[in-house]
């Protein structure tokens, strides 16, 4: 669990389309990853995570530093056994037709087949296990257009998983899914590495996902500098909400959550408890106020209560009060 | 015979034209629209017509292009006199002509045979040209170069309104893009469309010098000129009647697979029946040519005695290097081949296509030289050459 | 968002590929004999056996016929089939585009440019240049053509090694070919109405002008483009799900383009310079072995179409020969007349079965 899979010493990365012109998307970048872990690539867009990863994977030049993989020198592998040791699922879709799921997958041992691709036992077995880990098996003789596209993301990780490599590396895998398609591959990710010894690394916008399921996480800001650590160690450390926040979003420690910051936030003072209270504050911050537990006679109170089962709310202002029978029809009178 | 008939109806016209002009003065006779014609016999050429009114001469192109439907006409009237009232959709034409531009080759030896050669103050483009006075004229400038011909672009109207000529003659297709005419008539150009080409008779196609000469009054020694030309061919031709073993013949190249296959009504399948050959593909229907397949040709073919007009081969070797199946054929083997390439210039000009229009006799006397020799010893081949 | 895959059907089991592969080499062999017997002239099939397998022939034409017009013809038509099938196979699939022929690198405005210039920019008979064309025999307007594509390739080759995207690769290959193709332009614009016929004639693609000693050369040249291929079929996979994925697994790409770019070439210029631009094979037919065989398989799809192609090529030029009648027609009108609407029917016909073949 241990094993120093990939490290990265002083690394620069970017673009040098030619000789004079140089792009340096970061620099200076000192990151590890070990066999087992299970780490997240996350920073706000256009950070360079792509570049990142591109370059970790040999499939653009890096421009300074050196990475290790498995202690040799990236540059020094060949094509070859490069491709045996890391593999990738790049971000978009890939159009494929008139090709079935197992041939796909099957794709994934050319490195370890010969000039004319004969298949041995080992590969078919590399193969039928890949399709069980990601737990496609029964879509095995489907073509692959028929899929769905979280069914389709499992058979592009499968074809990854069939290259057998230490490293399995991921772009956005989660992109083009909806919610659960994307909870079910990141936890697929985590089983991945937790159960089999996997390394992996992936990028992803999904933050909430990510400090969920994530061993640790490479947090890229647009400095271009990367902070290593366990998710709830970044956000304890200011750097989480550094990194993301901007003009007027602010990272909220305690919920997790990022929060506008309204200048002209109307108070409103909130008398309640339990889960009534807490979705009520929540649809009042949403709607733009600001709310608090004490305040002067003139502001809004709010108060709710549970009557067997149904909530009522009761607000009190400017001398008149009333009886409302949803958070909606608060809001409106508030908004009058 | 022929002769004296022309001679008395050339009197007859004359007679009339002198006493319709005594009697100008007198009466309002002619109701509009009603001219007396003559008509001038034209015997082969079934593409124009010419006929003499009081005071002008109408010529008449009755398809002017292949496909065309209708005739266009041309009023040739003397300078100095007032054009026809009722002329309609005719060009009017002052005659004589004094200065001439040619878009085609083939009217340089209708010219030269009337004397007007030096009327030519333009041509389209000299690189085809065969005749010697055009080449050295354009060479030194004398000659304008005017494009819109054949191979020579598109037309140059300008150098065209300033050589200000008094004629412009040219071919065309009928199509508008290709042609050159319907911008020369929009910029008030005299132009003239001669359809010699779609003559197949090799006398009809001849007799269109008399369409030239018209232009310069000099349809009546055209028309003599022409006489004597049809009396050496026919002359010609009567050699070779009723000849019992006749020789077999075809012509032509393959071209990838496609041998085009002059029709049996063609211009060169009518010579080569004149000349007293058997044309292999006589019954093709039609005056174009037909696509066949190699294989069609060589089976009817391959034992044919002559083989003629092969492209641009100039001799047997490269021939055959084109195809090495050609050496089947029993007219390549016995070196029975053929070309009208005799008479040709560096820049790709061949008098076959030039003066050969103008003297199909020449060209019959050729043929029958080459399928039987002994029919005119002592006569040498002028367009035509031996393939070696 | 697509429809989660429980609610469409079941998979159609994959079908048995070697029978359809056995059933394409039957249709071959099948379109060589017919296309051995059929023509202008009226041969007997017996005799046409009976010359092939050495016998004196009833006429002697026959035999000439059938050895130096018709067996040419077949072979060539055999050998074009496959060469365009195949290089325009590996073109859809560089270039990852269903519309993707072999000519799109712009070889055949290069061939065809090569052409052009032999037949329309040269003086007469007596010119130096038309009799050295000549003296190089009926390699003449080949060795033109290939000139012309070969230029273009050059081009290519140099451009394409260090180019990244094959998108780039492929706008470059069409403006080569727009570029050739004014070029060709203009010389027609310059020429005399019998030369344009000559290379207009040209342009129309045929078998028929091919001969035994044009054969000795155009044969090894396009087995040689063919045997090139036997290393691609597992690049060509790899490079199914795009260039970087294919890095991914080894594959070395750069060698790769420039192994498929050579060959396609080769087998595409080879075939225009011979037979004049032959259009529509070499995009229909992978399309229809993709869709007859349900596979994207290279290891499959080569050889299948190479086979089917040769088929095609054969049977188009039976039907262009108009047999019984004397007339022929050029082979490409027949290519698109047929070959359009037949490949139409195929891809609705899988249609109906939901499952849809592009790539």
């Amino acid at each position: 669990m241990t094993r120093l899979v990939l490290s990265a010493c002083d690394l620069q990365i970017g673009f040098q389309p030619s000789r004079v012109s140089r792009k340096v998307v970061a620099s200076g970048l000192n990151l590890d990853l070990h066999g087992g872990e299970f780490v997240c690539l996350a920073g706000p867009n256009g950070v360079g995570k792509s570049t990142l990863l591109r370059t970790l994977t040999r499939l653009q030049p890096a421009l300074g530093g050196e990475v290790r993989l498995s202690g040799r020198p990236l540059r020094e592998y060949s094509s070859k056994e490069l491709a045996g040791l890391v593999s990738v699922v790049l971000t978009g879709q890939v159009e494929v037709n008139a090709m079935r799921v197992r041939e796909l997958v099957g794709l994934g041992r050319f490195p370890h087949t010969g000039i004319f691709d004969s298949r041995s036992q080992e590969d078919e077995r590399a193969v039928e296990n890949a399709l069980a880990l990601t737990d496609v098996s029964q879509l095995a003789d489907r073509f692959v257009q028929e899929l769905s596209d979280g069914e389709r993301q499992r058979v592009m990780i499968a074809r990854a998983l069939a290259q057998e490599p230490l490293l399995l590396v991921l772009d956005e895998p989660t992109a083009f899914l909806d919610l659960p398609g994307r909870i079910s591959i990141m936890h697929l990710l985590r089983d991945l590495a937790r159960g089999r010894g996997q390394a992996v690394l992936t990028s992803t916008h999904d933050l909430d996902l990510a400090m969920r399921s994530a061993d640790r996480i490479w947090l890229m800001n647009r400095g271009g500098s990367i902070a290593q650590g366990s998710p709830e160690d970044l956000v304890l450390s200011g750097q989480f909400g550094h990194t993301f926040s901007q003009a007027n979003l602010r990272y909220n420690m305690s919920t997790g959550q990022f929060e506008e910051e309204h200048a002209g936030a109307r108070p409103v003072v909130l008398r309640a408890e339990g889960l009534a209270g807490a979705w009520t504050a929540h649809a009042l911050r949403r709607a733009g106020f600001e709310v608090l537990v004490e305040g002067a006679e003139y502001l809004p109170l709010i108060e709710v209560e549970g009557q067997g089962g149904a909530n009522c709310w009761r607000l009190t202002w400017q001398g008149v009060s009333r009886e409302l029978s949803s958070i909606y029809a608060l809001l409106s009178a508030l908004l009058e | 015979m022929k002769k004296t008939t022309r001679i008395l109806l050339l009197l007859l016209v004359l007679v009339l034209t002198a006493c319709s002009a005594i009697s100008a003065g007198e009466a309002p006779a002619k109701e509009s629209g009603q001219t007396e014609l003559r008509v001038f016999p034209i015997r082969f050429a079934q593409h124009f017509t010419l006929e003499y009114a009081d005071g002008y001469k109408k010529l008449t192109v009755t398809q002017p292009w292949a496909g065309a439907t209708e005739a266009l006409t041309y009023l040739l009237v003397p300078r100095g006199l007032p054009a026809p009232a009722d002329a309609g959709n005719a060009l009017v034409i002052e005659t004589p002509v004094r200065t001439f531009v040619s878009m085609s080759t083939t009217y340089y030896p209708f010219l030269e045979k009337i004397g007007k050669l030096d009327a030519l103050v333009g041509v389209d483009d000299a690189t085809y040209a065969y005749n010697p006075q055009v080449r050295a004229r354009a060479a030194d400038g004398s000659l304008a170069l005017v494009g819109g011909g054949a191979g020579g672009g598109s037309v140059n109207v300008e150098k065209l309104l300033e050589l200000n000529p008094d004629l412009i003659m040219t071919s065309a297709s009928g199509s508008p893009d290709l042609d050159a005419h319907p911008k020369l008539l929009e910029a008030g150009l005299p132009v003239v469309i001669n359809a010699d080409y779609l003559e197949q008779s090799p006398l009809g196609r001849a007799e269109w010098g008399i369409f030239i000469a018209a232009f310069f009054d000099l349809e009546e020694a055209a028309s003599q000129d022409f006489d004597a030309l049809v009396q050496r061919y026919e002359a010609a031709k009567k050699l070779t009647q009723g000849l019992e073993d006749k020789v077999s013949v075809f012509t032509n190249t393959d071209y990838q697979g496609t041998w085009y296959v002059p029709g049996g009504e063609s211009y060169a399948a009518l010579l080569l029946k004149d000349a007293g050959a058997d044309y292999i593909f006589a019954d093709q229907p039609g005056n174009g040519a037909a696509p066949l397949a190699f294989e069609a040709v060589f089976d009817a073919a391959k034992d044919a005695d002559y083989w003629l007009n092969v492209g641009f081969a100039a001799d047997l070797d490269s021939l055959l290097a084109m195809d090495a199946r050609y050496a089947e054929f029993k007219a390549f083997a016995q070196g029975s081949v053929y070309n009208y390439n005799a008479r040709v210039t560096e820049t790709g000009g061949s008098d076959y296509f030039e003066s050969g229009v103008a003297n199909p006799d020449v060209i019959l006397k050729d043929l029958i030289r080459i399928f039987y020799p002994d029919l005119l010893p002592g006569y040498e081949l002028y367009y035509y050459q031996q393939l070696s | 968002m697509r429809p989660r895959s429980d609610l469409t059907p079941a998979a159609s089991k994959p079908l048995h590929k070697g029978w359809i592969i056995a059933l394409f080499v039957l249709i071959l062999l099948a379109a060589f004999v017919l296309s051995l017997s059929l023509g202008s002239v009226s041969i007997p099939m017996r005799q046409v056996f009976g010359i092939l397998s050495g016998k004196p022939a009833f006429k002697e034409s026959w035999k000439t016929i059938v050895l130096d017009f018709r067996l040419t013809k077949a072979l060539t038509a055999v050998l074009t089939g496959a060469a365009l099938s195949v290089a325009g196979l590996q073109m859809q699939t560089l270039f990852r585009n269903p519309l993707a022929d072999p000519f799109i690198l712009g070889i055949n405005s290069g061939a065809s440019l090569g052409v052009a210039l032999a037949v329309l920019a040269i003086g007469t008979t007596g010119s130096i240049l038309l009799a050295g064309i000549s003296t190089a025999g009926d390699l003449g307007l080949a060795l033109a053509a290939s000139i012309g594509a070969g230029l273009v390739l050059g081009l290519i080759l140099l451009v394409g090694r260090r180019v990244k995207s094959p998108i780039t690769l492929l706008i470059l290959g069409l403006m080569f070919g727009y570029a050739a193709s004014a070029l060709t332009s203009l010389l027609i614009y310059f020429s005399l109405p019998e030369r344009i016929q000559a290379y207009t004639v040209w342009s129309y693609g045929s078998f028929s002008g091919v001969t035994w000693s044009q054969l000795r050369v155009m044969a090894p040249v396009i087995l040689a483009g063919l045997v090139l291929t036997v290393f691609l079929p597992k690049p060509l996979n790899a490079l199914l799900l795009g260039e970087e994925y294919a890095r991914s697994m080894g594959v070395n790409t750069r060698l790769t383009r420039v192994l498929i770019l050579l060959s396609a070439s080769i087998l595409a210029g080879t075939v225009t310079a011979f037979c004049g631009p032959i259009g529509f094979i070499g995009v229909a037919v992978p399309h229809l072995c993709r869709n007859l065989l349900r596979s994207a398989d290279h290891k499959l799809l080569l050889p299948a179409v190479g086979i089917l192609g040769a088929a095609l090529a054969l049977l188009a030029d039976a039907i262009a020969q108009l047999p019984g009648s004397q007339y022929v027609l050029p082979i490409n009108v027949v290519t698109s007349l047929f070959g359009a609407p037949f490949v139409v029917w195929v891809i609705i016909q899988q249609r109906k079965g939901r499952t849809s073949f592009s790539v």
